[in-house]
């Protein structure tokens, strides 16, 4: 459920197509990736999930499972 | 909104009995910047987001040739004749901007002779940004409380000069204003409640790399050059690492603001007004949320006058709660947040002030 609303959001901070990213995604090769939508993640994370990033955190990451798993908190997922 | 355990505390605050702000009055430039109707290099749909982000619709741009001062000088010319000020009753003037009309002397100096302040008036500038209101006020509070009898804190900014129209993360956001406050001293007891804090370890995160002493002004650093997110930017104007600040911030400002309201006792039903720094419409919208502030108590100017540094706070009271101010008292909770990195808060008991119209020049 958390991870699924995650890239539900994620989708609307990238404008992105449903099929287009999936967990696998390496984010940072999107063309619609730059810093207002690295500004988003952080608000995501902080707003639905109580996790306070920054964006040398969010950079580390290679997939969108990997961000998923930071932003939401959930290191199992 | 936040836990309320207070384990975050970090400082006491500082306190005040009797000094108060009893007027406020702002100065802006006629000419507006309309953000939709600028011709920009970046790709339209990037611009539309951008656009939509800060909510920054239009701004004012100071022309040629006028300083922070000169904004300044507007407001306090405005404020003083409206409240008929005995200048011989202005202790203190002190002047808060980033951009001093000469390396020397003091800014302060210039604007006590340009306002007709007796000679043995103190006057000092202080280099603060975004915060500068709070820090401002914090001082004018101290020699107040010291025994002054009134001081006049002037804030000017001239941000929209300083910043690359071509520079992704600033080109929408930063216009021009000044501003003027007179801060008194009352008999009764009027508690206020600040807190300051400044994070030298983020300095690069907002500034501006050449010009000072560090590293001198050269031919190379006056060129604006292309950047890795595509943006062009010389080292003479201001750079902004967005993330970094957002995340900065949105982690700072409320863990100080709750604190500082717990050394007030306030809850955040017993505040009538939330005035923060306008620095963007995401980064204000994310800490409204944070702590909890109803949207009726939180006013924006950012939509009208983009951020203008030091001056948003002043900027909004005069440009969004002028009836309000000038009609019943108010507790007002100031918040301002940015270069240092530094933020600063604080909880005030507001008198009816005297609230002259927004002044456009």
């Amino acid at each position: 459920m958390t991870t699924q609303t995650f890239l539900e959001s994620l989708r609307y901070i990238l404008v992105v197509q449903d099929s287009v990213i999936t967990f696998e995604t390496e984010f940072q090769l999107l063309e619609s990736w730059d810093s207002l939508a690295l500004i988003s993640v952080i608000s995501l994370a902080d707003e639905h999930y109580s996790v306070e990033l920054s964006p040398a955190d969010i950079l580390k990451c290679q997939t969108i499972g990997e961000l998923c798993s930071l932003a939401t908190g959930n290191i199992d997922s | 909104m936040l836990s309320r355990d207070w384990k975050h505390r970090l400082l006491t605050s500082i306190t005040f009995k009797h000094a108060v702000i009893t007027g406020v009055a702002a100065a802006v430039p006629i000419a507006r910047i309309v953000n939709s109707e600028e011709t920009w290099e970046f790709p339209a749909e990037f611009t539309k987001a951008a656009i939509s982000k800060t909510g920054v619709i239009e701004r004012r741009k100071a022309p040629t040739g006028v300083c922070a001062s000169d904004l300044g000088y507007y407001a306090a010319d405005r404020l003083l004749s409206e409240m008929e000020i005995d200048k011989n009753e202005v202790d203190a003037l002190i002047f808060v901007s980033q951009g001093p009309d000469f390396q020397m002397p003091m800014t302060s100096a210039l604007l006590q002779a340009r306002l007709g302040l007796g000679t043995s008036v103190l006057t000092f500038d202080l280099n603060i940004g975004c915060s500068g209101y709070v820090h401002g006020l914090m001082v004018a509070f101290s020699l107040v409380e010291s025994g002054l009898r009134k001081v006049l804190l002037i804030n000017g900014e001239v941000a929209s000069r300083r910043y690359s129209s071509r520079d992704k993360s600033t080109a929408f956001l930063f216009g021009d204003a000044g501003a003027a406050t007179i801060i008194q001293r009352q008999d009764e007891i009027s508690e206020s409640f600040f807190e300051l804090s400044t994070n030298g370890y983020e300095a690069d995160a907002i500034i501006i790399p050449a010009g000072g002493a560090r590293n001198p002004r050269t031919p190379e650093t006056q060129i604006e050059q292309l950047r890795a997110d595509g943006s062009y930017r010389s080292d003479e104007q201001g750079f902004m690492d967005g993330p970094r600040v957002f995340s900065t911030v949105i982690s700072a400002v409320p863990r100080q603001v709750e604190s500082c309201m717990f050394s007030a006792g306030a809850n955040l039903e017993d505040i009538d007004q939330f005035i923060f720094h306008q620095a963007s419409k995401i980064v204000n919208e994310h800490l409204r949320k944070k702590i909890g502030i109803h949207e009726d108590k939180f006013p924006y100017s950012v939509s009208e006058f983009g951020n203008t540094s030091g001056v948003s706070i002043p900027l909004t009271m005069v440009s969004g709660l002028r009836q309000l101010l000038q009609s019943k008292k108010t507790r007002a909770v100031l918040s301002g947040y940015g270069v240092g990195m530094s933020w600063g808060s604080a909880v005030l008991n507001l008198p009816i002030l005297c609230v002259p119209d927004l002044v456009e020049v």
